[in-house]
């Protein structure tokens, strides 16, 4: 009996250290060119989005994954608006418009939220695995973004596709203080970076980039 | 020649704004500084105005709750007040607007006051912070308008984000 709990407790900690080392090493992995997710927030958020994305080589990537609300029927005409207007160079059998379900609407309680925030990440991780390769992926502070970034990291340290990155941009309205999800979301995305050189001090993490707007 | 000042309170509600606009001492503050229109954009808002009272007033009034976009508005405006949200302020910099921003203190816990603060302090608007002593506040900065007092808000490095991403590679 003993030496049975010995054999699962050496095995045990194999696999954490097995899996340890393959988390190290995804830190060193550079991601490659086979998809770039961006995640429009709907509103002022949309709006952000659109002037930090005018410049993205989006033809370099096989795939280009834009991320929407299902509630959100503003957003979608003003991204193909934009890309036309700016001639950014992109093909549509390039795109794939995803959408996603709110996690919390406006005014919503606590304990109902936490519920759709799970149900949405559910939804959003099937989506993500059959997308599976996700290289970058760029969000700038919207609730909607959580649900994807943790189902991109689940893709990531379950070792389905362990290239991802995530950069996370705060919001332009965000001068002192950061938003939930960012605060949340700090400690797991490769890039934090932030418009207004005051949130700086707030931890370590934290990247000054200036104005994007 | 027209000179134009639009109002706007974008997505949400702000009658007490609207209210002040219209009051006879502000209609004639505005006559005197050569404004031939007013256009304001009452979102949500309950807003109305009579009118026997428009017809009086000595300069053209436009009144409508929504646009699918309010681009061609600031476009042709000379002056814009503004609620103190963050998408129209944006829109009116990036359009290189003269912006007065009124903050809202019907609403609690206003973060939005930050950015306000921020772009204050940077000379990019004017703003105004309570509706009391509102005509004379605005009155203040209708003759600071053409003294070049704003900085002009200025254009980004849009490759920023691009770079960051090349990085990675």
């Amino acid at each position: 009996m003993i030496q049975f709990l010995l054999y699962l407790v050496t095995f045990f900690i194999g696999f954490l250290t097995l899996c340890y080392f393959q988390f190290k090493r995804s830190k060193n992995l550079k991601p490659l060119k086979n998809g770039i997710m961006i995640v429009f927030g709907s509103g002022g958020h949309t709006g952000e989005m659109l002037s930090l994305i005018k410049k993205i080589n989006f033809k370099d990537f096989k795939k280009v994954y834009f991320v929407k609300a299902f509630s959100d029927n503003v957003s979608k005409d003003k991204v193909e608006d934009f890309l036309k207007k700016n001639k950014i160079e992109i093909n549509n059998e390039q795109v794939e418009w995803i959408n996603i379900p709110r996690s919390r609407q406006v005014k919503q309680s606590f304990a109902s939220s936490t519920l759709t925030t799970l149900s949405s990440i559910i939804y959003c991780f099937i989506k993500v695995i059959k997308i599976k390769q996700i290289d970058i992926l760029l969000c700038n502070g919207p609730g909607l973004c959580l649900p994807i970034v943790v189902s991109v990291l689940m893709n990531k340290y379950l070792m389905l596709y362990r290239r991802s990155k995530i950069i996370f941009v705060e919001s332009w309205c965000r001068v002192k203080t950061l938003s939930l999800t960012g605060k949340i979301l700090i400690k797991f995305v490769d890039k934090f970076l932030v418009q207004w050189e005051e949130l700086v001090q707030l931890n370590p993490k934290i990247e000054y980039i200036g104005q994007l707007i | 020649m027209k000179k134009i000042i639009f109002a706007t309170v974008g997505t949400t509600e702000f009658d007490e704004l609207l209210t002040a606009l219209v009051q006879p001492d502000m209609i004639n503050l505005l006559a005197q500084h050569k404004f031939t229109k007013m256009v304001l954009q009452k979102g949500r808002g309950k807003f109305q105005m009579i009118e026997d009272y428009i017809k009086k007033l000595p300069i053209e009034i436009e009144l409508f709750d929504f646009k699918p976009t309010l681009t061609n508005e600031f476009q042709q405006a000379d002056f814009v007040i503004s609620h103190c949200g963050a998408g129209t302020l944006l829109e009116g910099l990036m359009l290189k607007k003269k912006i007065c921003a009124v903050v809202n203190t019907t609403l609690m816990d206003n973060h939005q006051e930050e950015i306000l603060n921020k772009l204050l302090e940077q000379n990019y608007i004017y703003g105004i912070k309570d509706l009391n002593n509102f005509s004379s506040q605005i009155k203040e900065i209708l003759e600071q308008l053409n003294k070049d007092v704003l900085k002009e808000y200025p254009n980004c490095d849009d490759t920023k984000i691009a770079k960051v991403i090349e990085s990675f590679y």
